[in-house]
Order: structure tokens, then C-alpha cells, then sequence
């Protein structure tokens, strides 16, 4: 299944390098500034898009922003919001916190800690949308 | 055989159950009906009134009210009766709730506003022969070209309807669909009158065919005499005949 994804990166000397990974598919890509990544994916019917920040320079403050994902010629739109990131926080700099940090952040599509953002699939895809539409209780 | 000493809660529900307009069009969630509602004839004259390069989008100052999106295309219409201080409406609903679908805020503020015909037309008689202006909440057309569509969506209600948009299939050719997810698309032929619950399910809008979709969008209190008579007729049909 083909998956696009609009990535930026903001960086002084450290460019940004992601994990993208479902289940059972697996690619590295650096961003030097923006980049339509576009790949084809391995994808079950209950899968997960993850989006690793592997390289994250606290000196550089390199950044990755993720602007938009189409899975399978279908455009997320606003449900990318719905992807929620997981930072790794360093051990030591955590200890030294009076305040614990958020253990996750939702939404988020900028990347500014190391840590993976994690989005749930399940095909088809325009089904999976529908249903979000069909339980919004708003 | 129903005998004399019953509870008086039993034998009440028994004696006096009868169709209300509000369980069946708010409470059941029901995708469609099809209406007997008889506008008449539509004529060139009609259409002409209909068809409408308007934006409906843009008087409705909507975020996203560019002619053609991703979402939309090629979609317009036009407003014949609604709130007639439409800035004043729109300071007011939005003051309310910006998320709300355009039906249901017109039925929310219809007795705080003034509400009319925007435009003396023919169209106002064709409508009050069975709908009076006190009943009336918003009467929209849609023009949708061939290759149109709308993208699938789902609309959202102040007021927890269910049923609510009286929809008047004015030209339809073949080709032209609505979908509503997991229900197929609704049997809609030219010249039919359907009551649609856009709440409920995602739906989207194609026009396949090779001429202009032309419908009319009525939001009325459903307990007005003949739209009621209608509804109960139609729910009758679709529940009670095998």
C-alpha cells in the first residue's frame, strides 16, 4: 500500500533523520528541508504508521514537522491530529525535573524531542475514516 | 384479548400510542424516507429561479468557501428563504457555535429573527401551497454540475435531529448519487421528495450524469400539518406494509 507523507525539517548542521515503519515495512530518510517521502508499505488490516525521530541534537534543536499523510491515494486531512508522540526524555536531564514532563503529546505533528509518533491504521482506509466520522460524538 | 383490570400505565400505553413526529424523525436515526409531499411540476421558469451562480458558502462566510477544494466541486446555491438580517443571523450562530450544520442554526434562531423570502419568486407559492411561511426554517437550492461532488462529510446538529432536511430531487439525472456509508445510496429519482438525516452517517454527493443536479433543500418544522401527514404516511410504508 502506497503511503505519502509531506515532511519539513528545521535545523542548523544536524539534518533530521526519521524511522518510518508499519508492521512489517521499514525505511530511514534524512530531511533536508521539505521531502515527499513515498513508499510503498506492507500494511494489515490493523497496522500503525510510526515516525521515529532518531537523531534529535538537543544543541542543534533540529525540528520535523509532518504536514500531511495519504494512505493508499486518500488524504488523513485533520486526522493526522489524531497521531500522538511519545518522547524519550534522557534519563538524567528527567531526574533532575521538579516537574514530571508529559508522557505524551496529542495533538502533534511537530517533532521536537527524540521519541516516535505513533498513528493507528486499520484498512481500508476510507472505511477507517468513516467510522471516525460515524463515532464522533460531537 | 385485552381485558379491563390492567395497570393504568399498560392500558394508557395501549389506548394512546400514536406517531409522534419527534420520536420518528429525532429518536430512530433513520437514514431516509421517501415523502408523497406533491410540489407539482417544476418549469423552466422554476429552474431558472434555482439555478444560481451564488456561492451558498460564501454568504455563509465559511472558512473554506473557495468554489473548488479537495472537498468540494463545482457546488452552489442559493438562499430563497432564511433569516432576512443574514449578518445579524450570522454574528448570532457563530457567536453560538461555529460547528454547527446551516439547517439546524436556521431552526434554532427562527423565532428570535425575522425569516422571508429573499427573493419575490414563484417559488414561494410552489412551497406554502404545503408548507406556510411560519413553518418554514430555510429553503436553499444546490446546483451541482456534471463531474460535481461533495466529498463524504457528516453534518452536525444543534438540536439532535435526526430526519430533518426535506430534499426535492428537481433535476436528476441518471448517474447522480448520494451515498450515505453503510446504507448505499438513497433511491432518489428526478422529481422525487425525500426527508434525509445528514447527521447520522457520513454521506457524500456525486453528479455522474451529464446534465446540472438541481435540488432543493427545505428545512421546515416537521409538525407542520401536511409534511406531517407525510412523514407518518412514509414510515408507515416503509414499517408497517411487508
Amino acid at each position: 500500500m502506497k503511503i505519502k507523507i509531506d515532511l519539513r525539517s528545521q535545523y542548523k548542521n544536524v539534518i533530521p533523520v526519521c524511522k518510518i515503519y508499519s508492521r512489517y515495512s521499514e525505511y530511514t530518510i534524512e530531511i533536508p528541508n521539505n521531502l515527499k517521502f513515498e513508499q510503498d508499505f506492507d500494511i494489515k488490516m490493523k497496522d500503525f504508521l510510526h515516525i521515529e525521530f532518531v537523531n534529535k541534537d538537543g544543541n542543534d534543536d533540529n525540528v520535523i514537522f509532518i504536514d500531511s499523510i495519504e494512505i493508499d491515494g486518500i488524504n488523513l486531512q485533520h486526522y493526522i491530529y489524531e497521531g500522538t508522540f511519545y518522547p524519550e526524555y534522557d534519563a538524567d536531564w528527567l531526574s533532575e525535573q521538579s516537574t514530571t514532563p508529559p508522557t505524551t503529546y496529542k495533538p502533534c505533528t511537530e517533532l521536537r524531542l527524540k521519541g516516535v509518533w505513533k498513528f493507528s491504521i486499520i484498512t481500508p482506509i476510507w472505511k477507517m475514516i468513516m467510522e471516525k466520522w460515524l463515532n464522533d460524538s460531537r | 384479548m385485552i381485558v379491563d383490570n390492567l395497570p393504568k400505565l399498560l392500558k394508557d400505553a395501549i389506548d394512546e400510542n400514536s406517531y409522534d413526529i419527534d420520536i420518528i424523525t429525532k429518536h430512530l436515526k433513520l437514514p431516509w424516507l421517501k415523502l408523497d409531499l406533491d410540489f407539482g411540476e417544476w418549469t423552466e421558469h422554476h429552474v431558472k429561479i434555482l439555478k444560481s451562480l451564488d456561492d451558498w458558502r460564501k454568504k455563509w462566510s465559511r472558512a473554506d468557501a473557495v468554489k473548488n477544494s479537495y472537498q468540494v466541486k463545482n457546488w452552489t446555491g442559493k438562499i430563497l428563504f432564511g433569516p432576512l438580517d443574514f449578518e445579524k443571523f450570522l454574528n448570532l450562530s457563530d457567536s453560538n457555535d461555529v460547528n454547527h450544520d446551516e439547517d439546524s442554526k436556521c431552526r434554532k434562531f427562527r423565532h428570535q429573527l425575522a425569516y422571508g423570502w429573499t427573493d419575490q419568486t414563484a417559488m414561494n407559492l410552489k412551497i406554502n401551497k404545503l408548507i406556510p411561511d411560519e413553518d418554514l426554517n430555510l429553503v436553499n437550492s444546490y446546483i451541482l454540475p456534471p463531474g460535481g461532488y461533495v466529498f463524504p462529510h457528516r453534518d452536525y446538529a444543534i438540536d439532535g435531529m435526526g430526519l430533518a432536511k426535506i430534499y426535492v430531487a428537481v433535476k436528476w439525472g441518471q448517474g447522480n448519487l448520494f451515498g450515505q456509508y453503510g446504507c448505499g445510496s438513497i433511491p432518489i429519482k428526478q422529481g422525487d421528495v425525500y426527508l434525509i438525516n445528514n447527521y447520522t452517517l457520513p454521506h457524500w454527493v456525486y453528479n455522474g450524469s451529464d446534465e446540472d443536479r438541481i435540488v432543493l433543500d427545505i428545512s421546515a418544522n416537521l409538525n407542520s400539518p401536511i409534511v406531517k401527514q407525510s412523514i407518518i404516511t412514509a414510515f408507515k410504508k416503509a414499517f408497517y406494509e411487508s
